[in-house]
């Protein structure tokens, strides 16, 4: 077998490895936070979760434009794909943040502008599952899903804005803010190194989802 | 401009249809009713309490009939082919969106102006020269559920499983809609607030899914 | 006929993002009241407040369970008492948002009282120990 191979046999493994190396490091070896002790821990796995349900759902509204456009069944099989392991870690970010403002805020839940349009991201892509499970016509479900992927993608700023305007609770943006972060650059290291390991994660998922779809539909047309 | 002649054509078709029929508002008049009633009955003679809580059942009600009076009328032109007829007659498909948007904003604005007049009485709601303001709102907040609702019926129209689907589907794009409505009818009662703002909010939503509605429609209600 | 009613779509939804945009950017959204803002309104209706815990302030009433505090926003301070107990994270200087509404004697009653994390992350130091909580160290019982 050629080297390729060997790697491409392997990869869900070496993935699993990777995500194991960074909850260690990130749950025992780093250093906790000064003033949140190691509750804070948590956003090693909340951040990267959370970056990865918004990517996979930006990628279903961009395979769902393009399937509009051209018709590929591959962009089809992306969105289904993107959508699945978009609500899997949406999921786990809701989880854990939830977890998380029990110990700092106070409460489990509160309406926040981004704790509601996460909510309801999630509840949007579970009902474009919920759609896709009920056509049993492949193109048809294809189009249909497509059009939904549109409509759920497009709601998301609305809400978004909709809720801020409401009420707010949740911190400034950590990172993704003009100057110098405001974290210990371990900590930040171990938040980088954690986003990319769960982005790798996400790639994985992916790609071995759209290839059983395939694989699925292949054998369904013999 | 025929797509327009075509779409206030099927919407006066909508509109006859359910005063014929009377399938989908009168369980929403009902659920309105029963509302208004158990809330009243429940708070006693809290005034303050009775007025504040006015906006969110108006807005459940809402909700209700948006998912009844969109599924009801999409399910009456499934019947018989009908459909099928319809996309092949028009000139442009879309008139059935357009008229659809048109006959369910009107059904819902005037059960909208009967909850606040109910309101009124039962709630004790004072209706002032100022509350006329609330007629635009309702208007809006109409529009916005409608042009939602309209789109999400097509998709989910010829599925088995519509009665659950369709408000599956509904509830997480509706919530930009029910939000506004229910501040702006809060702000508006109050005599202060944000008006404008959750006018907008309102207005944009319906720009937004009669805009993505006109983009998509084809693809999503092409008979099979 | 058909390509003018797709590009009326697209007008529809850059409209729908502009009205959202522009709406966004004219309005001041308030989130929660400064203390000077809220002893200026004279306003005892329910509300959100926010400000710093003025260390050195913090009392809890180990009998009724009951925590004092004052909080600032650099100018005003307003006194404030509670009988829900936040988590151990609140403590001298830290943010918090309240709610409840103004009662007599200018003291703020807090039905719920939410320490506001901020965007500061450091690393622990070897020896170092986090914070104990205050409400626990004064003797209020954990929350």
């Amino acid at each position: 077998m050629i080297r390729g191979g060997w790697f491409r046999a392997h990869s869900g493994m070496m993935v699993a490895g990777a995500v194991a190396v960074v909850l260690v490091t990130g749950l025992m070896l780093v250093p906790a936070d000064a003033s949140q002790g190691d509750v804070q821990r948590l956003m090693y796995v909340h951040v990267p979760a959370a970056w990865v349900g918004y990517l996979a759902f930006l990628v279903v509204f961009l395979a769902s434009v393009g399937y509009l456009w051209r018709r590929t069944a591959r962009l089809d099989h992306l969105a289904a794909a993107c959508a699945e392991v978009g609500v899997l870690f949406t999921a786990v970010a809701i989880a854990s943040g939830s977890i998380w403002g029990k110990a700092t805020w106070g409460k489990w839940w509160d309406w926040d502008p981004r704790l509601t349009t996460t909510a309801i991201m999630l509840l949007a892509y579970a009902a474009y599952l919920l759609l896709r499970q009920s056509i049993a016509d492949r193109r048809r479900r294809a189009r249909l899903a497509a059009v939904f992927g549109v409509l759920a993608f497009v709601n998301v700023p609305v809400v978004h804005f909709s809720v801020l305007w409401w009420r707010s609770l949740h911190q400034p943006p950590t990172i993704l803010r003009p100057g110098d972060p405001t974290i210990d650059h371990l900590l930040l290291a171990q938040l980088i190194a954690s986003v990319a390991v769960f982005s790798l994660a996400f790639v994985w998922l992916v790609r071995e989802r759209v290839r059983l779809e395939r694989i699925r539909e292949a054998v369904a047309d013999v | 401009m025929s797509m327009v002649r075509e779409a206030l054509e099927l919407a006066r078709k909508d509109i006859v249809t359910e005063i014929r029929a009377r399938d989908a508002l009168p369980s929403a008049i009902a659920l309105g009713a029963t509302a208004l009633f158990v809330v009243a009955l429940s708070i006693g003679p809290d005034v303050e309490r009775l007025r504040s809580l006015a906006p969110a059942l108006v807005g459940v009600v809402l909700a209700f009939a948006t998912i009844t009076l969109a599924d009801r009328l999409d399910a009456v032109d499934r019947a018989d082919d009908a459909f099928v007829a319809l996309w092949l007659v028009l000139d442009d498909p879309r008139a059935i969106l357009l008229g659809r948007v048109i006959s369910l904003t009107a059904s819902l604005f005037v059960l909208e102006l009967g909850l606040w007049v109910s309101a009124s009485l039962l709630l004790d709601v004072e209706l002032t020269a100022a509350t006329v303001v609330l007629v635009p709102v309702a208007l809006l907040s109409s529009l916005s559920a409608a042009s939602v609702a309209a789109l999400v019926m097509t998709l989910v129209g010829t599925t088995p499983q519509r009665t659950v689907l369709a408000p599956t589907l509904l509830l997480p794009l509706l919530v930009p809609t029910l939000l506004s409505g229910v501040q702006a009818a809060s702000a508006v009662l109050a005599g202060s607030g944000p008006l404008v703002l959750w006018a907008s909010v309102s207005g944009a939503e319906a720009l937004l899914f009669v805009g993505v509605g006109l983009l998509t429609y084809r693809e999503a209600a092409k008979p099979a | 006929m058909s390509r003018r009613v797709s590009a009326l779509g697209l007008l529809l939804v850059g409209a729908a993002l502009v009205v959202l945009v522009g709406v966004g950017l004219s309005s001041a959204v308030v989130y929660y009241r400064t203390p000077s803002e809220l002893l200026a309104s004279r306003d005892s209706t329910p509300t959100r407040l926010y400000g710093l815990v003025v260390p050195g302030s913090v009392h809890v009433d180990a009998a009724t369970h009951r925590l004092s505090f004052r909080i600032t926003d650099g100018t005003t301070s307003i006194g404030v008492v509670s009988t829900a107990l936040p988590t151990a994270l609140f403590r001298d200087g830290v943010g918090v948002v309240l709610a409840g509404s103004m009662g007599p004697g200018d003291v703020f009653a807090a039905d719920e009282v939410l320490v506001k994390h901020s965007e500061v992350y450091e690393a622990i130091q070897p020896g170092q120990t986090v914070p104990p909580a205050v409400v626990t160290s004064l003797g209020g019982g954990t929350p």
